[in-house]
C-alpha cells in the first residue's frame, strides 16, 4: 500500500488523481481542477503548504498533464511505470487522440459533450451524439482496464451514429474504419499518423462541410436568424439589463463562482433558466410568507434585526443567481467558434471586464493576456505555460477551458506552420 | 428509506455501534447544528442514537434541538462518583433520540481532570445504541482531543473561509499527533512526537517523515506504524456552501491533506448556506425535522444516508 507518499514520489497519474486508464480528456479535466486547487490563494491549501511547495507541486502537475496528453510520450513513460496495456487499449487511446486532435482544429463543439459552452442553447443536433456519448465515458473509466475490448466498438458506435445526421466528417469515417481494421497491431494510417500529437497535424484536414452546418441548423431554429456561415458573436449587453433591471451589468462571480460551469447540462441549464425566470419576486414574498411567524417574537427590536438580517440574504441570494445567469446571457458563441484572440477579447469586452482585471483575476501578466488576445503566436509563452494561461482566461470569462486552449493551441500550431 | 433494523428492546449490546464525533476547531461554523441535524436524520433513519453534549465550555446542544432547560445534565454525572451515565440522558421528544446535555453550571467543566475524563470515556464507550454522536467544543485542547480520536468517525466540519481552514487543519494535524502519542512508546519515537507537539517546525513533519525515521531503525516496525497511521481517515463536512465553487472546497480539501500530508480523509458532503437553517435555530427546532426540503436539510440527510452506506447499514 502506498498510501502515504509525499507527492514528489506520486506517479504522474496519481498526481492528477486519475487511473492509468483515464482518457486525455479526464487528465485535462483533472489537471484544470488541481491548477484551481493548488492555486496560490487556493483556500484548500492555507496554512498546510508553503507557496514554494506549491509551486513545485503545481510544476509537477504541469508535467504529469503534458505527458500523459501526448500519446508516444504516455506510452513509454508508461513502460517506466510497469502499466501494461492490451495493443486494443492502446489502439482506443490512439483513436481517442486522434479525434480529439482533430476535433480541437476543427473547432467544432466536440460530439462527446466536453465542448459544451453555457453560452448558448444548442441546436438539438448536436444533443445526440452527445446523449450517446456518456455511458461510454463512464465505462471506460470503471471497466477499461479489465475490457479495454469494450471501449473500442463503442468508438467506433458514435462516430456511425454521427453519419446519419449527414454531417460530413471525412476524417473520422476514415478513422474509425482505420482503427478498427487494425486491432491487433494499431498502424496508424500514415496520413494519421502525424496528429498524436494534437495540433499541426490535422491542420490539413478539410474542415468546410462541418463549418456550414451547425450555421443551418441555427438558422431553423433561432427566433432571430443569424446572417453568414459563422455568426461572430454578438455581444448582447441588452439582454442582461432587461432581465435584471438595471443599466450596470451584472456582476462577475466570484472565482469560486465561475469554477465549473460548463459541467452543466443543456436540460439543467434550462431548468434553472426556468426556475429562476420568476425567481426575482420571490424573496419579498417569502418575506411576506415567513413575517407572521417572525413576528411572533416578543420583542419588536428582535423582528426588526431579523427583517435587516434577511434582506441582507436576500441580497446575497440575487448576488448568487446573477452570477449564474450572467454565463448565458451576456454572449453568444457559435458551437464552431474558433477560439482565437479576438474572440477571447470580444468575449472579455462583452463581460466588461477590463485586460487588467482579467490579469488580476487570471494571475496572469497583462502583457500575456494582451499577447494572447492580439493573437501574436510569436510573443507567447511556451505552450506548457500558454494552455495553463488559456484555461484560466476560459474559467474567469465563464468559457470551455478545455476547448478554448485546445482550439486556441490549434490555432498557433497552424499559424505557426504557415511562418515556416 | 427509513428503516427499522432492530425492533426497540431487543437487542442488548454492551457498546456503541459506532461513535461520531464532530469537532472543526473552530467556534461557531456549526457544529452543534450538525451533529443535532445528523442524530435527527440518523434516529429518523430508525437508529437508536444517543447525542452527548462535549462541548463542555460552551454546551446548547439541547436547545439546537429545542428541549427546554434539561433536568440532568453531564455535570451531574462529572460530580458524583456513583452516578450512571445512564441517569443523565434525556429525551427529545424524537422518536430513537436521546440527549445527553451538557454542563451547564459548572464553570470550569471544561478542566475537568484526567480521571473524570477517563471514566466519562468509558461511560461513553458502553452505551448500547446504534450511534453515538459527541458535539465537541471548539479549540484543540487535549480533552477535545482525546473524545474525537476514540470516535469511529471523526467529523471535521468546516467553512470555506481561511479562518476555518487554518483552525481545522490545525485540530486534525493535534489530533493526529494527539492518537500517535497513545502508540509511540511502541514504535520508540517518543521525542518525535513530543517535538511534533510542542515546536513549530515539529507540527510541519508529516506522517510520511515520521514513518521514515521508524523505518530507519527497523523496518517491520514502520510497516506496522503506517497500517496504523493509515487508520486515521477523518470525515469531512462542508458547512455554508454559498456558491457552486463551495461546493468543491471540500473535494479540494481532501486533495490537498493527501498530497501534503500525506493521509486519506473523506469528503462526506456539504450543506448548502441556508436561509432556513439560520430560521430554524431561531425558532429553536432541527431544520432536518423543521424544514425538511430545505437545501440545508437535504445536505444533512445526504451525509446520513452516506455514513449509513460506509457502516454497511442499508436502507
Amino acid at each position: 500500500m502506498f498510501a502515504m507518499k509525499h507527492f514528489e514520489q506520486q506517479s504522474y497519474y496519481e498526481l492528477l488523481e486519475v487511473p492509468v486508464s483515464a482518457s486525455e480528456e479526464q487528465i485535462l479535466d483533472a489537471y484544470a481542477r488541481a491548477m484551481e486547487t493548488y492555486s496560490p490563494d487556493s483556500i484548500a491549501v492555507y496554512t498546510l503548504a508553503e507557496p514554494e511547495q506549491l509551486e513545485a507541486l503545481r510544476q509537477r502537475l504541469t508535467q504529469a498533464m503534458e505527458v500523459l496528453c501526448a500519446l508516444e510520450q504516455r506510452i513509454a513513460y508508461d513502460r517506466e511505470l510497469g502499466v501494461t496495456r492490451s495493443p486494443e487499449e492502446v489502439a482506443r487511446m490512439r483513436a481517442e487522440s486522434l479525434k480529439r486532435a482533430a476535433e480541437a482544429t476543427a473547432g467544432k463543439a466536440p460530439a462527446n459533450g466536453e465542448g459544451e459552452p453555457p453560452v448558448e442553447p444548442k441546436p438539438p443536433v448536436a444533443q445526440e451524439p452527445r446523449a450517446a456519448q456518456p455511458q461510454p465515458e463512464v465505462q471506460s473509466w470503471s471497466a477499461a482496464e479489465e475490457e479495454p475490448l469494450e471501449g473500442e466498438p463503442l468508438e467506433a458506435e458514435v462516430v456511425t451514429e454521427e453519419e446519419p445526421v449527414a454531417e460530413a466528417k471525412p476524417f473520422g469515417q476514415e478513422l474509425a474504419s482505420g482503427e478498427l481494421a487494425s486491432e491487433a497491431q494499431p498502424e496508424v494510417p500514415s496520413n494519421a499518423a502525424a496528429p498524436s500529437e494534437p495540433g499541426p497535424g490535422p491542420a490539413a484536414v478539410p474542415v468546410p462541410p462541418m463549418a456550414a452546418k451547425p450555421a443551418a441548423v441555427s438558422r431553423s431554429l433561432t427566433p432571430a436568424p443569424l446572417g453568414g456561415l459563422k455568426p461572430a458573436i454578438h455581444a448582447r449587453p441588452v439582454a442582461p439589463v432587461a432581465r435584471h433591471g438595471s443599466a450596470v451589468p451584472p456582476p462577475l462571480p466570484s472565482r469560486n463562482g465561475a469554477i465549473r460551469p460548463f459541467v452543466r447540462t443543456e436540460a439543467e441549464s434550462q431548468r434553472h433558466a426556468e426556475a429562476e425566470a420568476p425567481r426575482p419576486v420571490s424573496p419579498p414574498s417569502a418575506r411576506s410568507l415567513n413575517g407572521p411567524k417572525l413576528g411572533e417574537a416578543p420583542v419588536l427590536a428582535e423582528a426588526s434585526a431579523i427583517a435587516t438580517a434577511e434582506s441582507a440574504l436576500a441580497q446575497v441570494a440575487s448576488k448568487a443567481r446573477d452570477s449564474r445567469t450572467r454565463l448565458k446571457t451576456v454572449v453568444d458563441i457559435p458551437s464552431d467558434a474558433e477560439f482565437s484572440g479576438e474572440l477571447l477579447r470580444q468575449v472579455r469586452e462583452g463581460r466588461n471586464l477590463s485586460l487588467q482585471m482579467l490579469a488580476d483575476r487570471t494571475r496572469i501578466s497583462s502583457r500575456h493576456v494582451e499577447n494572447i488576445e492580439a493573437d501574436r503566436y510569436d510573443s507567447l509563452p511556451a505552450a506548457v505555460y500558454l494552455r495553463g494561461m488559456l484555461m484560466s482566461i476560459a474559467r474567469e470569462l465563464g468559457l470551455d477551458p478545455l476547448r478554448v486552449s485546445r482550439s486556441y493551441m490549434g490555432l498557433v500550431a497552424s499559424g505557426e506552420k504557415k511562418h515556416r | 428509506m427509513r428503516t427499522d433494523p432492530d425492533s426497540p428492546g431487543v437487542v442488548a449490546r454492551n457498546r456503541p455501534h459506532r461513535i461520531i464525533a464532530v469537532g472543526g476547531g473552530k467556534g461557531g461554523i456549526g457544529k452543534s447544528l450538525v451533529s443535532a441535524n445528523l442524530g435527527v436524520a440518523l434516529a429518523l433513519r430508525g437508529q437508536h442514537v444517543l447525542l452527548v453534549d462535549g462541548d463542555l465550555g460552551g454546551a446548547n446542544l439541547h436547545t439546537c434541538l429545542g428541549v427546554g432547560q434539561p433536568t440532568a445534565t453531564l455535570s451531574d454525572f462529572m460530580l458524583r462518583p456513583k452516578a450512571r451515565l445512564e441517569d443523565v440522558i434525556v429525551p427529545t421528544g424524537v422518536p430513537n433520540l436521546s440527549l445527553i446535555a451538557g454542563a451547564l453550571d459548572v464553570l470550569d467543566a471544561a478542566n475537568i481532570k484526567y480521571a473524570q475524563k477517563q471514566r466519562l470515556l468509558r461511560g461513553l464507550q458502553t452505551q448500547s445504541v446504534d450511534y453515538l454522536i459527541i458535539d465537541l467544543g471548539a479549540g484543540s485542547s487535549f480533552n477535545t482531543l482525546d473524545f474525537f480520536i476514540i470516535a469511529d468517525h471523526g467529523l471535521l466540519v468546516l467553512l470555506p473561509e481561511p479562518t476555518s481552514v487554518e483552525n481545522a487543519y490545525r485540530f486534525i494535524k493535534a489530533s493526529f499527533y494527539r492518537r500517535l502519542q497513545q502508540v509511540e512508546s511502541q514504535y520508540g519515537i517518543e521525542r518525535l512526537v513530543e517535538r511534533a507537539l510542542s515546536t513549530r517546525e515539529g507540527a510541519a513533519r508529516t506522517p510520511f517523515q515520521i514513518i521514515q525515521h521508524v523505518r530507519q531503525q527497523n523496518a517491520p516496525l514502520a510497516e506496522r506504524l503506517e497500517k496504523d497511521l493509515i487508520a486515521f481517515r477523518v470525515k469531512l463536512v462542508l458547512n455554508q456552501a454559498r456558491s457552486d465553487g463551495d461546493m468543491n472546497v471540500g473535494a479540494a480539501v481532501v486533495s490537498a491533506w493527501k498530497k501534503f500530508f500525506g493521509l486519506e480523509m473523506d469528503d462526506l458532503g456539504a450543506i448548502r448556506y441556508d436561509d432556513e437553517a439560520w430560521r430554524a435555530v431561531r425558532r429553536r427546532r432541527p431544520i432536518v425535522l423543521d424544514k425538511p426540503e430545505s437545501p440545508a436539510a437535504i445536505g444533512i440527510q445526504s451525509i446520513a444516508d452516506r455514513l449509513l452506506a460506509l457502516d454497511g447499514v442499508t436502507g
